[in-house]
């Protein structure tokens, strides 16, 4: 076996091995709720016949280490239980949220491209100049902004005071503006960064001084092959992005009642609805730990010379 | 060799005060400094109660007052309390925030990262397996039903806040331990005979100071931030205690009063900005500036 076969190998033992984590997690926090599941089914009004009834059906009298098996026999074949708010499959529930958390997700990644590389291309490429130390200092300002704030805001101005844009809504193409672009913004500042520090290096390298050397122009020089030699990092820090934002992003969700993974996890919570929490937390689980070995494995192809 | 040495170090220090000495690192120092004024003496700058709800505070139709109405600074809220009392009162828990769950957060990932790097092997392997499985949690997902599953106490808080934000930095600095086991002056102590751990505590726990001051002013801003998106959404610190997050949930859909979602928002990005400054001030001392590439 090739030892790079052998390292993605051992990548994905390790991720099974966190996902077990995480599926035993969520097992533990709904024993740690004060609250009895059967209540939740048979509501306030229940007799005491009926929720002994549903604690059967829910195998809730069964001991804790057969209720931990089914669960994971459960969660293994993508069965993650009935939401008690609105009694029906979580699964069917995340389906219909999911949607939404992609398409959110795509547009805030886009964002995060279109104007972090280019900025930050442009920084390094006039490096200790005006251009290089405004956008430092906004990539800086962007960084330290609660996320939340921004999204209100922005929809305070451009929504409520201008109103270029609805306040809420996930119907028109208009409605994803703001919150995808909330939601990448602080991306944005960290790919400039990443960005700019990689271009920086690769310019003051030999390669590029060849490559002038040959005649190419400085714009090729900056589009073709500067953007290649920065793509690693920057491809990577895409990927580990993407993941989160697929996760689930709770608050920018929430702002713009957005009704994506984020928003559903937090309402979840609100309504005591503990299946339906922990199906937003493995499912928010899996995209991160799926990306994070995506992004591992851009850097080994980009970069051969990371360790294996 | 003593008078020498001495010099060497005093010339040392004067170097990183004037590496220290730039308007982005003053700035910050200027706003933490602020605001750890205002959470540690908010009576100076104000003598209303953040929590009293006024008579006067409403207009007759039950509205908060506009900033700069009759002894009104910043207007009132929502309730009718003196909303530039309440910001100035908010400057505590942001500070308490900062620094509490930063600190053992800090600690603790010294700790793993430090014993980590030291011991190799299976230790090794075990503890950072376990951080990066931590890392790749959707943290803000869990700590929100940790607090509700837990009561929303500030000790839950703190340590969920605790929990769910080592895992960086302890990454980092078992890198750096790696590195600095590699050094000469290791290899140095242990030719003599030292053991392991007072190798950790004497070589390599003192040149990870530098890097612990820097990681300590960023994750401030961090952790203040993140605590104010707890509080946005109902899990941070309780009502009446004033928190600029608790602040901006309550004003949420209060467009018509844009200074009770602007000001608290505005305090919470000068701090986290200081703090950003502070460290990024202190991480660039000494280090020389870059050269511009000509194209």
């Amino acid at each position: 076996m090739s030892p790079r076969i052998r390292y993605v190998l051992s990548r994905i033992v390790g991720l099974l091995l966190t996902l077990f984590a995480v599926f035993t997690l969520t097992f533990l926090l709904t024993f740690a709720v004060p609250q009895d599941p059967a209540r939740s089914v048979v509501g306030p009004k229940g007799t005491a016949a009926q929720l002994e009834q549903v604690r059967e059906e829910l195998g809730l009298n069964d001991p804790i280490l057969i209720q931990y098996g089914r669960y994971l026999g459960n969660v293994a074949t993508a069965d993650l239980g009935y939401s008690y708010a609105q009694r029906r499959p979580v699964v069917q529930i995340i389906g219909e949220r999911l949607p939404y958390t992609v398409v959110l997700a795509a547009g805030a990644i886009a964002f995060q491209i279109g104007v972090g590389i280019p900025v930050g291309l442009v920084a390094a490429a006039r490096a200790g100049r005006t251009f290089d130390r405004v956008s430092l200092a906004g990539s800086l300002l962007v960084i330290s902004l609660p996320g939340f704030w921004v999204g209100l805001v922005l929809l305070f101005l451009l929504a409520y005071t201008w109103p270029i844009f609805p306040l809420g809504g996930t119907g028109s193409p208009a409605a994803l503006v703001l919150p995808a672009v909330t939601l990448g913004l602080a991306g944005a500042a960290w790919t400039s960064r990443v960005m700019r520090t990689e271009a920086y290096e690769f310019l003051r390298s030999d390669v590029v001084r060849g490559l002038r050397a040959k005649g190419m122009s400085p714009r090729r020089i900056l589009l073709q092959h500067t953007v290649r030699a920065a793509s690693g990092p920057v491809l990577t820090m895409l990927a580990i992005d993407l993941g989160y934002f697929l996760g689930g992003a709770v608050l920018i969700e929430s702002v713009f009642s957005w009704p994506g993974i984020g928003l559903t996890s937090f309402q979840a919570l609100r309504q005591n609805d503990i299946p339906l929490l922990m199906g937003c937390v493995i499912v928010g689980s899996v995209f991160i730990l799926a990306l994070n070995l995506f992004a591992d494995l851009i850097r080994m192809k980009v970069d051969p010379r990371v360790s294996i | 060799m003593a008078p020498a040495a001495a010099s060497t170090r005093r010339r040392g220090g004067l170097q990183v005060l004037r590496g220290l000495a730039r308007p982005d690192f003053i700035v910050g120092a200027l706003l933490v400094a602020f605001w750890a004024f205002c959470a540690l003496f908010p009576t100076v700058l104000t003598s209303a109660d953040p929590t009293r709800i006024r008579d006067d505070g409403l207009t007759l139709l039950g509205e908060p007052l506009p900033p700069g109405t009759s002894s009104f600074l910043l207007g009132t809220d929502s309730l009718g309390r003196d909303f530039f009392a309440r910001v100035v009162h908010g400057a505590r828990v942001a500070m308490i925030i900062a620094i509490v769950p930063n600190a053992l957060a800090l600690a603790f990932a010294t700790l793993v990262g430090v014993v980590a790097g030291v011991m190799r092997g299976k230790v090794e392997f075990v503890l950072m397996r376990v951080t990066e499985a931590i890392m790749v949690l959707p943290g803000f997902m869990i700590a929100m039903a940790v607090i509700s599953t837990l009561g929303t106490s500030t000790t839950v808080l703190i340590l969920t806040l605790v929990a769910f934000s080592w895992t960086y930095t302890a990454r980092v600095i078992y890198g750096e331990t790696l590195r600095l086991r590699e050094m000469l002056f290791v290899e140095a102590a242990l030719s003599v005979g030292a053991g392991r751990w007072r190798i950790a505590a004497t070589h390599i726990v003192p040149h990870l100071k530098p890097l612990l001051v820097v990681y300590f002013t960023m994750n401030a801003a961090f952790m203040v931030l993140l605590e104010a998106g707890l509080g946005f959404l109902g899990f941070g610190v309780q009502p009446p205690t004033p928190s600029w997050g608790l602040m901006l949930a309550e004003a949420r859909d209060q467009f018509f009063y844009p200074w009770l979602i602007l000001v608290p928002g505005l305090c919470l990005a000068s701090l986290s900005v200081g703090f950003y400054l502070v460290g990024q001030g202190i991480q660039n001392a000494g280090r020389p500036a870059e050269k511009a590439v000509v194209l």
